[in-house]
């Protein structure tokens, strides 16, 4: 009888919080008010340097110390909080590129898509203010260790703005951290696929390759020479968009796989005279090493988890690529493109985690998750790796995030703020674990 | 022309003699049509003529003598100065050296060739198939008492396609071809064809046997019916209707008519000839053969050579001879896969392995266009080592063997057909050309005028100046003529040139010329074309004379004739990428010093050894002592798990995954569509994966019967079935089935999960109450005395299989979403007594784990899927250790073709949500998946007495940091790491090898290369043409 009690009592417990709890995404962190710093733990600062044993200090959001705990002395008093990280990891957040997030809820249901505008030149289109920071998707990213996202459209042929935003807001204004930094351009494509997902049909050549990229070059050109002067009797919206591109604030991201897509694009590039210009996907960049480097080209590896495209191919192919580009030096980030994109990039880790058993430097790839994707997109004075003076953006891993077994986030920070990694999905184990009789940890 | 007689009389009783064979119809057997038909050709003397003369009788006995002949009697009789007689449409006599009969029109043949026609047993007559026409595109009509699937129309009758045009029959004739044997290339079972001779306007003269094979291939061709959608589908639609007739011949007639299932079974004993598109098919025809007792003559598709066939078969083959690709760029050469290129370079020597592999072969002219063409690449094929005999056998007796016409046709001997041609040269010379080709002992076509040929080098004099001119064949029955040299005066000419027979004109302009000079020559040709003279008359209209002597040089910069001959490349398994050349069998070994993951409650052996001997694990541990002198594999430093198993998988799957036009598809079977050479295959077995359940796709309630494989890459199709495994079969709840993400949902019920559980009532409803049909009608012939007692029992393969979930013999994997669909298929399945063995996908399956440890259900998850529609909103990666914990047996799957080869780390994410121990998530993706497939007996475990499916990792098995360095599959080794460098590099010497080749037979003609879109089937994939098979 107690039992049954007891049992009830639980239930009308967890019914209640349950009811608090359920389908909500976590309240975003406040500002942080007192010092943390973490001590003992070992840091990879992003940069490609570690610090075995190290000090992590931030206040106001902002990184006071990050130094060798072998080396320097501090006061433990001057911190609010101290974070014993004996045995523990910390990383900067990582960032997604060429992300969907919070563009996309689900991906069968058209209304909850915004992320492809129709049109074909659309620079003007942003994706910033589309952004839902409410998104389920969003806290279930966290948790894996991706702090950070570029979200950016894919429609037409230049499909708009990128912006970054950090992943704990209440709202897209809060998120962003650089609006706008970029934009995005498909390439023409060479071969076509046809069908649609559900009925695929053959790959075809695009007879209108030349035509449709002399329809860029068209545009550009009238872009580039409507950049050059502020009076206009009428303004064009959409060459007031790439007024960035031209003088060099905003990169331009250029969506890009086939080889000779890709040395076309370099002439592009040349002609333009563009200096910020990444080339995202870049399947078959084995063939085009040289011109990638001699132009200054940086890559999104689209998703390393990914068929090789050719049956003649190694098996590995798509996990060595960005071991290649980093033994050319051709600066690259990770994305997770693709079927399902937005909620696959809380497997982002473990996808730079298969490029280092597939020859990427361990810390190297540590980098291409957080500075190098941040300098990508300008941000890197102030986020990307842990550096006095720049954000306190990291979290604090049991161990090796790269490892699914080993990826266990323990805290996580923003801005210093200590966000909450929890999520709907971890509600719904909770809950169900509980009707199932099922006792966790 | 040489005039000819009318044997109307012998055509005619032929092809009636045939005709009234349809009487005994039902019982007639192959063997009774060859002697009705040799009965026809034995009463022919006494035929009459059936209409009427306009005009004074003109009958002729046709006896010919065709003198100094070169007879190729048949492939092994050679007749030099041969004479050929003829009398009245057949043979008369044929030897060396014979004396004319009198009164024999004598045709000398000096210097020419006889061979009897070809016969083409699947001539294509156009390019495409002609557009479907109204009638054919319309679902069946209600009125008409035939087949319910309009792709189904064995009772079609090949009449109304002659006459032929007549310069299509010419062409054909020219060619060679005298014996066509035509149907309509369309649908599944496309009645019979009837066989002709080419030449004839009047249809009474040509029809040579009016029903003399019939037709089937797996394309289901104009038919507008949905079903079927996919290859497989139209298996099972063939087999159907198989069942049907045997039901209708046993009494079916009794409660329906149709005159479809009658046409089967009277067709029965004709040849049967069934056309593939794809190699792999042979092997679906021949489960046919043997389910059926039937027996099928395959027309191929030109690379059947790829195969691995153990029983001899008839073949017909076309010489499919691709152009090569245009390789001149080497970035987008890439594109040319190894299997394309190898493809290319086989084909010519198809026939030649065929043979070599004890099959008979008949040649077909096929598509190809032109007489030329096919002239052209049987040349090119027997340079490759198809002998002439061999080559004449091809075209000859064996298809008159095929179709049991070869006491008539195929060859010259007294008594049989007067059907041959007279050529200029013999059929691999490269003047070979068809001079006049006989039918039935009329010459029914003649080459232009016996054209004299003028190609060479001439010395041209006009008013005794000399010009050269050079003549050229320009390959389409014309000449063409330049001066090659300019005269004195440095002017350029143009030439315009006609032949007539033996008469020839020629224009002669300057080609810049502002005034209007200009030749006009005619004369007449002598010697061979060796000389030429005439008059001309300039633009004045002085006329003068002219003439034109042949030296004996050569043309210049003439490309040569003669043809490459390639030694074919000795075909490996799969043909492309990754194949291999052979499999070393040897299945003892032990691994030694390994980490061993036994996924039993054993749990993780450190320094452990494991002994497999003919492919059976005989000891684990390290308590005993290593056998000698076998072969060992030193796994210090690494894991051994057992073979991983994929409870969902679409690879390895051809023609459509879906046959998704019923609610209930539970007739089809992917086993019939496995396709043993799709790369993913070996990229999976590289990711550690040695068994797969290969699952119908998720757009129909109740789908179609899964292929449990084994990874045996390197074998055929039947060979990579998993034997000892039990039936399955897929069916699927929810947003799919519903079609609520198609762009055309239609009106297919149903369209709610209110109408998904009728589906499933009313299907076992159906089953149950066959079933107890079944029981109570004794199957055989149903007793004409006794009226009341029941039919023949009508085997329905849909009900077979539902009926068979009933009994415990097939099991359920059932694609599922959300609580309240899993509820009601369990509700369901206890209401009309049957179970359900696994839910897949189930990513709500946390929800009702209580439901499924009660019902008995196991349950197979993505890891951490969602989000990709709506009914996944409240999947959770903590799925699989939640359903783990509460007691159901749970595995994870992959149901994606890269996710596929990875699927040890996505066991890994158990234990990152959820908690589960190694020992626990291993067991996810080995023997829980087994148990699922109710084959724990023979795998999924590393154990005493299992098969030895294992794996050796690089390092922990559940980590990103390590990978299959070796995989076993029943203790052979099918996939070494090492062996890597060595494939790749053999690969990409092959290719550039055959690429560098390409690029010295470029012509304009020469294919654009392309990336490959690989088809990567999901569940959702729906295909509406599969006809690439």
């Amino acid at each position: 009888m107690i039992t049954r009690l007891n049992s009830i009592a639980h239930l009308l417990v967890f019914l209640l919080t349950s009811v608090s709890l359920l389908a909500q995404v976590p309240m975003p962190a406040p500002e942080q008010e007192q010092s943390v710093l973490i001590r003992y733990a070992k840091a990879h600062l992003g940069n490609g340097k570690v610090i075995s044993n190290a000090y992590i200090g931030f206040q106001n959001g902002e990184l006071t110390m990050v130094s060798d705990a072998n080396t320097s002395r501090i006061s433990v008093l001057d911190y609010d909080t101290i974070i014993d990280g004996e045995g523990l990891h910390v990383f900067p957040g990582f960032i997604v590129m060429d992300s969907r997030l919070g563009l996309t809820e689900i991906g069968a249901v058209r209304a909850t898509h915004d992320f492809d505008e129709t049109g074909d030149f659309l620079p003007n289109v942003r994706a910033l203010p589309a952004y839902n920071a409410e998104s389920k998707i969003i806290p279930t990213v966290r948790f894996n260790g991706v702090l950070m996202a570029q979200v950016a459209p894919v429609g037409g042929r230049i499909s708009g703005s990128s912006s970054t935003v950090q992943l704990d807001a209440w709202n897209w204004e809060d998120a962003q951290i650089a609006a706008d930094e970029g934009i995005f351009l498909n390439w023409p494509q060479r071969y076509v696929k046809t069908g649609w997902w559900g009925e695929p049909g053959p790959v075809k050549v695009n007879e209108k390759y030349d035509e449709q990229v002399s329809e860029v070059f068209r545009f550009m050109e009238e872009a580039r020479a409507y950049g050059t002067t502020d009076s206009h009797a009428v303004q064009n919206l959409r060459f007031e968009a790439l007024r960035g591109v031209f003088d060099g604030e905003q990169r331009l991201y250029i969506r890009a796989n086939k080889a000779k897509d890709i040395l076309d694009v370099v002439q592009f590039k040349r002609h333009f005279g563009l200096n910020k210009v990444t080339i995202v996907g870049a399947q078959e960049a084995e063939l085009v090493l040289i011109e990638l480097k001699e132009n200054k080209l940086c890559v999104v590896i689209d998703r390393v988890h990914q068929l090789p495209s050719r049956p003649e191919d190694g098996l590995n192919k798509p996990f060595e690529l960005p071991a290649l580009l980093a033994e050319n030096e051709i600066p690259f980030a990770f994305a997770t493109i693709g079927d399902m994109e937005a909620m696959i990039s809380r497997n982002l880790p473990f996808h730079a985690g298969t490029a280092v058993f597939n020859g990427l430097d361990y810390e190297k790839a540590i980098q291409a998750l957080t500075l190098d994707a941040a300098q990508m997109m300008g941000i890197d004075k102030h986020y990307g790796s842990l550096e006095p003076g720049k954000s306190a953006t990291l979290f604090i891993s049991t161990g090796d995030p790269l490892d699914i077994s080993s990826n266990n986030i323990l805290e996580a920070f923003i801005d210093g703020r200590q966000i909450e990694l929890s999520s709907h999905q971890k509600d719904l184990f909770l809950k169900y674990a509980k009707k199932q009789g099922i006792s966790v940890d | 022309m040489i005039q000819t007689v009318s044997n109307a009389a012998v055509h005619n009783a032929l092809g009636s003699g045939i005709k009234y064979s349809a009487i005994f119809a039902g019982f007639m057997n192959r063997t009774l049509l060859v002697v009705l038909f040799l009965f026809a050709v034995v009463s022919k003397l006494g035929a009459q003529v059936t209409s009427p003369v306009n005009g004074v009788h003109d009958d002729r006995e046709g006896l010919f003598a065709f003198v100094n002949a070169t007879i190729y009697a048949s492939p092994e009789e050679t007749i030099d100065n041969g004479t050929l007689i003829i009398k009245e449409g057949k043979v008369e006599a044929i030897g060396a050296g014979l004396a004319p009969p009198k009164g024999a029109v004598i045709v000398d043949c000096q210097g020419k060739s006889i061979y009897p026609s070809f016969i083409d047993l699947t001539p294509v007559l156009r390019l495409k198939e002609k557009a479907p026409k109204k009638e054919a595109a319309k679902k069946k009509s209600t009125h008409v008492a035939a087949h319910w699937n309009s792709s189904i129309h064995p009772e079609y009758e090949h009449l109304q396609e002659f006459p032929l045009a007549d310069k299509v029959q010419k062409d054909w004739l020219a060619s060679g071809f005298g014996v066509l044997n035509l149907h309509k290339a369309d649908g599944i079972m496309r009645g019979s064809s009837q066989l002709v001779y080419p030449g004839f306007s009047d249809a009474n003269k040509a029809v040579i046997v009016s029903r003399a094979a019939q037709h089937f291939a797996f394309s289901k061709g104009s038919s507008k019916e949905p079903y079927p959608s996919s290859f497989m589908g139209a298996v099972a639609l063939l087999r159907q209707t198989f069942y049907d007739a045997q039901w209708y011949a046993n009494g079916g007639i009794e409660e329906e008519r149709n005159t479809s299932l009658q046409a089967v079974n009277d067709l029965a004993g004709l040849p049967s000839i069934f056309s593939v598109k794809n190699p792999l098919s042979v092997r679906n025809v021949n489960d046919l053969t043997s389910e059926f007792n039937r027996s099928f003559i395959i027309r191929g598709t030109g690379s059947e050579y790829r195969l691995k066939l153990e029983t001899p078969q008839k073949l017909i083959e076309p010489l499919a001879l691709s152009k090569p690709f245009d390789v001149s760029d080497p970035f987008t050469s890439q594109y040319v896969s190894l299997e394309d290129a190898l493809e290319w370079r086989n084909a010519p020597c198809n026939i030649r392995l065929l043979l070599d592999a004890g099959h008979e072969v008949a040649i077909t002219r096929d598509s190809l266009k032109t007489s030329r063409k096919f002239i052209q690449n049987l040349q090119r094929v027997m340079a490759c080592g198809l002998s002439h005999a061999e080559a004449l056998k091809a075209l000859t007796v064996t298809p008159a063997q095929f179709l049991g016409i070869d006491q008539q046709l195929g060859a010259l001997r007294p008594g049989f057909m007067a059907s041959f041609f007279i050529s200029t040269d013999r059929i691999d010379h490269k003047d070979f050309k068809v001079w006049q080709h006989w039918n039935a002992g009329e010459l029914v076509f003649e080459s232009q005028a016996q054209r004299t040929d003028i190609e060479g080098k001439y010395s041209l004099i006009i008013d005794s100046a000399a010009y050269e001119l050079h003549v050229s064949d320009d390959k389409s029955g014309k000449f063409k003529a330049k001066l090659a040299l300019a005269n004195a005066t440095g002017d350029a000419f143009k030439v315009n040139l006609e032949q007539q027979r033996e008469l020839i004109t020629m224009v002669i302009t300057k080609k810049d010329s502002v005034d209007n000079s200009a030749w006009r020559l005619t004369g007449k040709i002598s010697l061979k074309g060796g000389v030429w003279d005439g008059r001309g008359q300039d633009e004045t209209g002085r006329w003068f004379a002219w003439s034109a002597i042949r030296s004996t040089e050569e043309l210049p910069g003439k490309p040569k004739q003669t043809m490459d001959s390639i030694a074919p490349i000795e075909p490996f398994y799969p043909m492309g990428a990754y194949g291999r050349d052979s499999i070393n069998e040897d299945n003892t070994f032990v691994i030694v010093s390994a980490t061993v993951w036994t996924a039993t409650d054993t749990g993780i052996l450190e320094k452990s050894n494991i002994y497999v001997e003919n492919g059976i694990i005989q000891r684990v541990g390290n308590d005993f002592e290593i056998p000698q002198g076998v072969k060992r594999y030193n796994a210090k430093g690494r894991h051994v798990t057992p073979g991983i198993i994929d409870e969902h998988s679409h690879i390895g799957i051809r023609g459509g995954v879906n046959e998704g036009t019923q609610a209930s598809s539970a007739e089809v079977r992917i086993g019939d569509a496995v396709n043993p050479w799709d790369i993913n295959l070996f990229r999976q077995l590289a990711g550690g994966v040695t068994t797969a359940q290969l699952l119908h796709g998720s757009a129909n309630p109740i789908g179609g019967q899964s292929a449990i494989i084994k990874f045996r890459w390197g074998k055929g199709a039947g060979d990579m079935i998993f034997q000892e495994a039990p039936g399955f079969i897929k069916f699927a709840l929810g947003e799919n089935v519903k079609r609520s993400n198609s762009p055309k949902p239609g009106d297919r019920f149903p369209l709610t999960r209110m109408g998904v559980e009728q589906v499933y009532a009313d299907a076992f409803t159906r089953a149950r109450e066959y079933e107890l049909r079944a029981a109570s009608i004794p199957s055989g012939k149903r007793s004409r005395k006794n009226a009341e007692a029941p039919t023949n029992r009508r085997r329905d393969l849909e009900l077979d299989a539902l009926v068979e979930i009933l009994n415990e013999e097939r099991f359920i994997t059932c694609h599922s979403y959300v609580q309240s669909e899993i509820n009601m298929l369990m509700n369901v399945a206890d209401t009309m007594g049957f179970k359900v063995n696994t839910f897949t996908h189930i990513l709500e399956g946390y929800k009702v784990s209580d439901r499924l440890r009660e019902h008995g259900a196991h349950a197979s998850t993505f890891s951490d899927w969602w989000a990709y529609k709506f009914e996944v909103n409240d999947a959770i990666p903590y799925n699989a250790a939640l359903l783990t914990k509460a007691g159901v047996n749970t595995g994870i799957n992959s149901d994606d073709a890269e996710m596929g080869r990875r699927l040890n780390q996505e066991a890994a994410k158990a234990m990152k949500y959820g908690g589960l121990s190694k020992e626990e998530a291993i067991k996810l993706v080995t023997i829980n998946p087994a148990k699922m497939l109710h084959v724990e007996e023979w795998v999924g475990s590393i154990e005493v007495g299992k098969q030895a499916d294992l794996v050796i990792w690089s390092g922990d098995p559940l980590s990103v940091y390590s990978e299959a360095d070796q995989t076993f599959v029943d203790g052979i080794l099918y996939f070494d790491r090492n062996w890597l460098p060595e494939m790749e590099a053999r690969d990409e010497a092959l290719r550039s090898e055959l690429l560098a080749e390409m690029l010295k037979q470029k012509d304009s003609k020469s294919r654009k290369p392309g990336p490959k879109g690989d088809l990567l089937y999901h569940c959702d994939t729906e295909i509406h043409d599969y006809t690439v098979e």
